[in-house]
């Protein structure tokens, strides 16, 4: 199959600054992706380089197996979902429900209205009057509810409450499986998202730092936690990406992890737990070595 | 990874017209910003200046005031600021829903064609009209901007106007969203250099006669007819300028 979206050495220069630096990557059709990384990592241009908004300096991007940048025949099948969408002044609500169905040819109206009501919102609402979070509800609610082939949320919940961003959790999954496509989520709440992710994308400094499946990349490490001396005794020569001292015990997150290295931490006496992406991803994008680096991307690759 | 049968995404693009027509519907989704608004506008405009029309006949006597008014001028000025808002307003959020730049410049300029057509018919309409109830007997010459013209030559001229606004419009519009604030200054200034310039030359040249005497000749609607010129270029400029575009949402 055509993989949904190709990018091959990726790059998008502004003057001096790298936005997108040598990204080579591919994204599955009918997945979940996190697009993750901090903030000015590159996951905007990243995104706006997929869809044709902006134009590369350097390496190429396929959408669909063609280059996207104005390309009506892939980009039709494109819905992307600005952290910050504008909509025009004198729009309500109703107008955006209405202007959008023209542009994706999977629009459920149904579905729409549903969400709406999910969202708390009317029709009738004008949208310069919404505050942060009914905007994104907008957002979330086109996204959704144009099941286009390649969706794309940037940031989708900022200023959305907790139970609305549950909401859209749950309705992206829940729509998901029953309308599989692929979809691009760019975030930096990564444990809130890391349930629905299929797999991960870090994007540092406008660099390419992890590609790999989110199940791949949380087996890759663990934390092993004990009385200091056993887990000292145990992590003696692996790559520690962390610890945490409380008293005598210790807690480490350890990268590279495989079965044997997990029994052999239960036989002397260890608890091993998992890592949370989001701490994986924060040691990997500020915290670890050159040399970890390596060795996580050797674990991850 | 993939264990759902995708629903294969077709490979070819959906007819330009439907793409097109998608284009100036979401202009049109809020009618009230392109149509709805600027008749009422122009309507609000017209009833004051029937209103202050009729209370200096009445204080005069009956002695109409003479000449044309200018108030339909609004709706050629107003033309200009639907274009800007327009395409400045709706560009980022079309491209999000999947529209190519080309599309989108496309469907904007058939929708202002469109439009300008459309006000230009209602135009040339009501001024014949104006006429016909002899301007209200207070020399109200609101809609009928030259009394010798016929129905077509009005709707002509109107139409002239209003695609001159209209590519003007847009080709300021996208200088703002291609280059934002910066391009602003840089436009405005280049183009006061630009006039200042030829009016320069001209004078240098001696040549001021001779425009007076281009546009004498030309007559109006010649003169509106080489606004063609103008327009093509506005529009041209607008298409150059926002295909290399990337929308931004500031």
């Amino acid at each position: 199959m055509t993989p949904a979206v190709e990018a091959h050495g990726l790059t998008k220069r502004y003057g001096p600054l790298a936005a997108v630096d040598d990204a080579t990557f591919t994204i599955a059709e009918n997945t979940i992706t996190g697009l993750l990384g901090r903030n000015g990592a590159g996951k905007t241009t990243l995104m706006r380089l997929i869809t044709g908004q902006e134009f590369a300096t350097r390496g190429s991007v396929r959408l669909f197996g063609a280059p996207p940048v104005e390309n009506a025949a892939v980009l039709q099948h494109t819905c992307f979902i600005s952290e910050s969408q504008r909509y025009p002044d004198e729009f309500r609500i109703k107008h955006v429900l209405e202007g959008a169905p023209h542009f994706f040819a999977n629009w459920n109206t149904e579905f729409a209205n549903e969400l709406v009501e999910e969202f708390r919102l009317t029709r009738k609402q004008r949208i310069k009057k919404l505050s942060r979070g009914q905007r994104s509800a907008i957002g979330v609610i086109v996204g959704l509810a144009s099941r286009a082939p390649l969706t794309i949320f940037d940031e989708p919940y900022l200023g959305l409450d907790a139970v609305a961003r549950q909401a859209f959790y749950d309705r992206l999954l829940a729509d998901y499986s029953e309308h599989p496509r692929t979809v691009i989520l760019s975030t930096h709440l990564i444990d809130e998202v890391s349930q629905l992710l299929e797999h991960a994308l870090v994007i540092d400094a406008g660099r390419i730092v992890i590609d790999a499946p989110v199940e791949e990349l949380r087996s890759s490490a663990a934390t092993v936690s004990g009385t200091a001396e056993a887990v000292e005794r145990f992590i003696a020569g692996r790559e520690v990406a962390h610890r945490e001292k409380l008293g005598g015990l210790i807690s480490a997150t350890v990268a590279a992890m495989s079965e044997a290295d997990r029994a052999d931490a239960r036989t002397a006496g260890l608890e091993v737990g998992p890592v949370s992406l989001q701490q994986l991803i924060v040691r990997r994008t500020g915290g670890f070595s050159t040399t970890s680096t390596t060795t996580l991307e050797e674990a991850t690759a | 990874m993939t264990t759902l049968t995708a629903d294969t995404v077709p490979a070819t693009a959906r007819p330009l017209g439907r793409r097109i027509s998608t284009i100036m519907l979401l202009q049109l989704t809020n009618p009230m910003t392109l149509v709805g608004w600027p008749l009422m506008i122009l309507g609000f405009i017209y009833v004051l200046n029937l209103a202050i029309y009729g209370l200096i006949s009445t204080a005069t006597d009956g002695a109409s005031a003479i000449g044309v008014n200018g108030g339909v001028g609004f709706i050629w000025v107003y033309t200009l600021v639907m274009a800007v808002q327009s395409i400045n307003q709706t560009f980022p959020l079309a491209l999000g829903f999947g529209a190519t730049r080309r599309d989108y410049l496309l469907g904007t300029g058939v929708l202002f064609t469109l439009l300008s057509v459309g006000y230009a018919a209602l135009i040339a309409t009501l001024a014949v009209a104006e006429r016909a109830v002899d301007y209200w007997g207070v020399g109200l010459r609101f809609f009928d901007t030259s009394p010798d013209f016929t129905w077509f030559e009005l709707f002509l001229g109107t139409l002239l106007v209003l695609l001159l606004f209209a590519s003007i419009g847009a080709a300021t519009a996208s200088v703002y969203v291609r280059w934002k604030a910066t391009g602003m200054y840089v436009f405005w200034a280049g183009l006061v250099v630009v006039l200042v310039g030829v009016g320069f030359v001209l004078t240098w040249t001696d040549s001021w006669g001779a425009v007076g005497e281009f546009f004498a000749t030309a007559g109006v609607l010649g003169t509106l007819g080489w606004s063609l010129v103008i327009s093509a270029l506005g529009a041209i400029a607008a298409y150059l300028i926002l295909r290399r575009a990337t929308p931004t949402n500031t």
